[in-house]
């Protein structure tokens, strides 16, 4: 998967992250390492609760940092992010890394026009005059595909649809002119319909911009869609990963393979009395205070392959006969 | 299963919700958003019907009216044959042992401030059932089980539990009055995939033991497809399109099914490269002020001339001749038998308004 | 046999020792311990002040006005030659009472007032609530005198008026909240398992509308101390001689500079007792609201 344009823009390395709590040390990113190439999409998926968010947020220096630790390393066009104080990542975050959140409705200022943001978003970035701001901050609008651009500049977000919030943080993330994207669940909340809008729009600017994506999402429907490259997380390790196609027709892992027969499908075949209930993992992803000893997917693994499950983590090792196929299980399935 | 009366059925169903200005004493409506804009719906009774649909078109509103949480503008619901508008309030509250609904929010539709036994015994101690401290306490402790909770953790509260227990504390106070009609409004749209399915299998397994009949609401046209016989498609309060689950998703007739469908993603890459996603201009129109003739003009790739003048109204698709009434006795398979009750409101089947 | 192993457990025993726990919780905050021990002694001392105080309240001493503290009179005497210290331990009795009776009417008028009008809403809300706009117009010094002028001066009148005058603040604060809680999911879901309004109202509505409310009511109890204190000053509430803080407090104002004990010490005590309802009504606030009392008992909450 190495890049023909001459390596990742984005490069994690054991990234780990702890949280200091009154119930002890919640260990929530526990090594995390991956590549973000320019052009391409890395997609990271897992449950609620799994690390996905605090890992992202870990490298805008966006963590609260009287209780968070963070350790690792995480190299962005040669800069190394981790360690820096509030000032110099201001200069990254939005120039270097945008982000674009979940909730487009709590993450607009609700009392300042999207026109006011957006300049502020600009200039923020480079010393431009007001006017010159404004003419781009239109141009913005238009390019995330919001009609009558002029005039959306006074609505404040609350006259604004959902879909159009969630076009407009898009525009905020994009005004600095990111060479990576992190969008986190950037979707989740609109429905289908708008979600396929808001998808076109990114994998066309994507194309445009040859800007490298991290796109967090636990719908793994979207990620068969956009993603080049799948990481899938569990308990903040990575437990598999893989280019997209082996991760949806190979997967290894007993939690990846849980989590596909977990969705439904919606051109599934077989008439709808026949209800085949849906396979599920029991149980509850482990608390990050008290992280079971072993394979943190232990206590939900309907296989337990290996006597070593309990006692032993699984490294993160290559699946034989599939270059830049990996998973950390002790379990090989049939036919692979 | 044909032939028998439906349990619930709505007739010429309108909810509206008149917007007042806030000035006291003069709350003149300002404008008037049409929730439910004229539905006509049956639900057979141990059927599961899924309704399908964008947020904001009124699917809570209608689930809620049909279980006469809401009351109606206009129309009737009819349960069991009996019309719920001619009934006293008191009447009407015992009705509601009979019917009951799962809430969206797992966190929002917990009192707070209530253990879980409290609020899984609430519908107990309002119909006097299993009265008698001890008999109510055993019968709570076995709505527990059969959900999946532990009894003993009948005196914690809410925030001690996770979504997904918080949504089987939900179905339980649902069971608890023994219902025969159960709305799912959006059961699991706010639970993980693995939980999402736990839940989903619960509830299957549910209606198979107890002979529930479910309207299953969700924005999730996969899931829908799982657990659902029928399926009705709404856009801006009215049902665009309704059938058998595999012939109204496998073969979309209204356009806005088609969209909404193809916008449905997979989770297969090679079924995502394949397939064409038709991709929806602009936004929903707001409820208050639907677009003229057919509601969906606006976005429809397929608009052609009367969409603005004739509003079109369920019709039969495929052949035209031959499809009876929807009404006929006969076997629930085969191919005659699914596309028959397969309706849609688009002048594409013949323009009718 | 099942019925064998539920009776193993105590039956209902979560909800038998809910209060106890409650109180447990609330013990374990010493704050609240320490003021709720500052309530019990000034209640022992409301009821027994007349056993322990060293003289009469209306004793006076010829000759010994405006005396300083000393080992005789500990907080003084007053421009009459009264003990103050006596005077402030006989006081307890006034301005508890009438602080608790005051508050307790606008408690009671206030809260249901703001449910009703929050709950039903419509034209209830429009006139109960534009009722209590109305007096809450008037400043609350003016309302009270007014409404004493028609009742006439005294201590239990004085009580009626102030619980009339702090009437509409309850009734806001529990409409604000009633409003917003009135449309949460979790009132829907009672309804729709049959509940009516009453049930919904006693057993949803009220318990999760009541941390506001105790707020307020402490808040409220300093305030209508002060406000007997004024009304005593003009004359229209407790009657001279009977001691009040509130009284006690506004006549030392007049000597503050020849004799700083008469105003400091009935101001001491009204400033402690206060402070003590504060503390208590929030840590009350705090064991009442399950969520808190699970962080408080340190039990972890789901994941
Ligand atoms: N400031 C904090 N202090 C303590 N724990 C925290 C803090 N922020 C996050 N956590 C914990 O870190 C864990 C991972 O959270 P994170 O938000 O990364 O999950 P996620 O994978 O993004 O889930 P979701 O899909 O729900 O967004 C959670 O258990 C959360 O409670
Ligand atoms: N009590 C109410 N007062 C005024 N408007 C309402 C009320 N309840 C619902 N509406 C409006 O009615 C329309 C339909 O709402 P409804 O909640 O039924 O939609 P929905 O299809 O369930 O959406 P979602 O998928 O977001 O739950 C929306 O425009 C909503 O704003
Ligand atoms: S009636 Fe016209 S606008 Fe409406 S769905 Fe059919 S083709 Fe589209
Ligand atoms: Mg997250
Ligand atoms: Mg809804």
């Amino acid at each position: 998967m190495r890049d023909e344009q001459g390596g990742p823009v984005l490069s994690v390395r054991d990234l780990r992250v702890a949280f200091r709590t009154p119930r002890g040390l919640a260990r929530v990113v526990n090594g995390l390492s991956y590549d973000v190439e320019p052009g391409r999409t890395l997609a990271i998926v897992g449950e609620s609760g799994s690390g996905k968010s605090v890992g992202a947020l870990a490298l805008l220096g966006l963590l609260p940092g009287d209780v968070a630790r963070i350790s690792g390393s995480a190299v962005f066009d040669g800069y190394e992010l981790i360690g820096r104080d509030e000032e110099e990542m201001r200069a990254v975050r939005g120039a270097g890394v945008g982000m674009v959140f979940q909730d487009p409705a709590t993450s607009l200022n609700p009392v300042l026009t999207v026109g006011r943001q957006l300049v502020e978003a600009l200039r923020a970035h480079a010393s431009m005059p007001k006017d010159v701001a404004r003419a781009r901050a239109e141009e913005l609008l238009a390019e995330v595909g919001i009609p009558d651009p002029r005039s959306r500049l006074e609505a404040y977000p609350h006259q604004l649809s959902g879909g159009m919030r969630q076009r407009v943080m898009i525009a905020i993330a994009l005004a600095g002119q990111p060479r990576v994207l992190i969008a986190d669940e950037a979707t989740t909340a609109l429905d289908v319909t708008v979600q396929a809008q808001i998808l076109d729009l990114l994998m066309r600017l994507q194309k445009e911009h040859s800007t490298g994506v991290i796109w967090i999402t636990h719908d793994l429907g979207v990620v068969a869609g956009i993603a080049d490259h799948v990481l899938v997380m569990y308990a903040g390790r990575c437990v598999e990963e893989g280019s997209v196609d082996a991760l949806f027709e190979r997967p290894v892992h007993p939690y990846t393979r849980g989590l596909l027969g977990a969705t439904p499908v919606v051109d599934d075949p077989r008439p709808a009395r026949e209800r085949d209930l849906l396979v599920t993992m029991p149980g509850l992803p482990p608390d990050p205070v008290e992280l079971p000893e072993g394979c943190a997917f232990y206590p939900r693994c309907p296989v337990r392959a290996d006597v070593r499950c309990r006692t032993e983590e699984p490294p993160l090792a290559s699946v034989a006969g599939d270059p830049g196929h990996r998973a950390a299980t002790f379990y090989t399935p049939e036919g692979v | 299963m044909a032939g028998e009366p439906p349990l619930v059925r709505a007739s010429g169903l309108h909810v509206h919700f008149p917007m007042r200005s806030q000035m006291p004493f003069r709350r003149s409506v300002t404008e008037v958003v049409r929730a439910v804009d004229g539905v006509d719906l049956h639900v057979r009774r141990g059927e599961t019907l899924g309704l399908v649909g964008e947020s904001g078109c009124g699917k809570s509103t209608l689930g809620q009216a049909l279980v006469r949480l809401i009351d109606p503008s206009a129309g009737t619901v009819e349960f069991d044959g009996v019309d719920t508008a001619t009934l006293s309030a008191s009447a009407l509250r015992s009705l509601r042992r009979r019917m009951a609904v799962i809430f969206q929010d797992p966190f929002a539709s917990l009192d707070p401030r209530r253990t879980v036994g409290d609020t899984i015994g609430e519908p107990l101690a309002i119909h006097g059932l299993h009265r008698g401290r001890r008999r109510r306490r055993a019968r709570i402790g076995e709505l527990m089980e059969v959900v999946g909770l532990d009894p003993d953790h009948r005196g914690r509260y809410p925030h001690e539990f996770s979504g997904g227990q918080r949504q089987r504390v939900g179905i339980a106070r649902a069971l608890a009055g023994e219902p025969e009609f159960v709305v799912c409004d959006e059961p699991i749209a706010s639970l993980d995939v693995s939980v999402q399915a736990q839940v989903m299998n619960l509830l299957v397994r549910l209606q198979r033991d107890f002979g529930l009949t479910y309207l299953f609401v969700s924005h999730d046209l996969a899931a829908v497809r799982q657990v659902a016989d029928r399926v009705a498609v709404m856009y801006l309060g009215r049902i665009v399109e309704i059938g058998a689950a595999p012939s109204v998703v496998d073969d979309p007739q209204h356009p806005y099914t088609e969209a909404l469908v193809s916008a449905v993603p997979a989770p297969s890459p090679r079924k995502e490269r394949a397939r064409d996603r038709i991709v929806l201009g602009g936004d929903i129109p707001s409820p208050a002020a639907p677009p003229s003739g057919c509601r969906f003009r606006t976005r429809c790739p397929k608009v052609f001339d009367p969409c603005p003048h004739y509003d079109p109204v369920l019709q039969p698709v495929g052949g035209d001749d031959a499809l009876g009434g929807d009404d006929a006795v006969g076997g629930d398979t085969g191919d005659a038998d699914a596309a028959q009750g397969h309706q849609a409101a688009c002048h594409l089947h013949g323009v009718r308004g | 046999m099942r019925d064998e192993a539920l009776d193993a457990l105590p039956v209902e025993g979560k909800h038998r020792s809910r209060w106890v726990e409650t109180l447990l919780l609330l013990g374990r905050n010493p704050m609240a311990l320490v003021s709720g021990a500052v309530l019990f002694a000034l209640v022992v001392v409301a009821v027994f002040g007349a056993a322990v105080a060293p003289y009469g309240y209306n004793e006076q001493f010829a000759g010994g006005q405006l005396e300083a503290p000393s080992g005789q009179h500990w907080f003084g005497t007053d421009e009459f030659g009264r003990d103050v210290f006596s005077r402030v331990l006989f006081g307890a009795e006034v301005s508890l009472r009438v602080g608790l009776v005051a508050v307790g009417i606008s408690l009671v008028a206030g809260v249901l007032m703001g449910l009703l009008a929050g709950y039903f809403g419509r034209w209830l809300d429009d006139v109960l609530m534009r009722f209590s706009d109305m007096l809450f117009a008037f400043p609350a010094m003016l309302m009270a005198i007014a409404i004493l002028a028609i009742l006439g001066p005294g201590e239990n009148n004085a009580m009626i008026a102030i619980g009339i005058v702090y009437t509409p603040i309850f009734a806001r604060v529990t409409r604000a909240s009633v409003l917003s809680v009135r449309e949460e999911i979790y009132i829907r879901a009672s309804r729709a398992s049959g509940a009516g309004n009453t049930r919904v109202l006693a057993r949803h509505v009220l318990p999760n509308v009541s941390a506001p409310i105790i707020v307020q009511t402490t808040v409220s109890l300093a305030f209508a101390i002060l406000s007997e204190a004024a009304l005593s000053f003009v004359g229209l509430g407790t009657q001279p001689p009977d001691p009040s803080w509130g009284r006690m407090l506004s006549e030392g104002r007049g000597f503050i500079e020849q004799a700083w004990w008469m105003a400091l010490f009935p101001g001491l005590a009204i400033f402690v007792t206060v402070l003590a309802f504060n503390v208590l009504g929030d840590a009350l606030r705090d064991v009442l609201d399950p969520r808190q009392r699970s962080a408080l008992s340190g039990k972890g909450g789901g994941a």
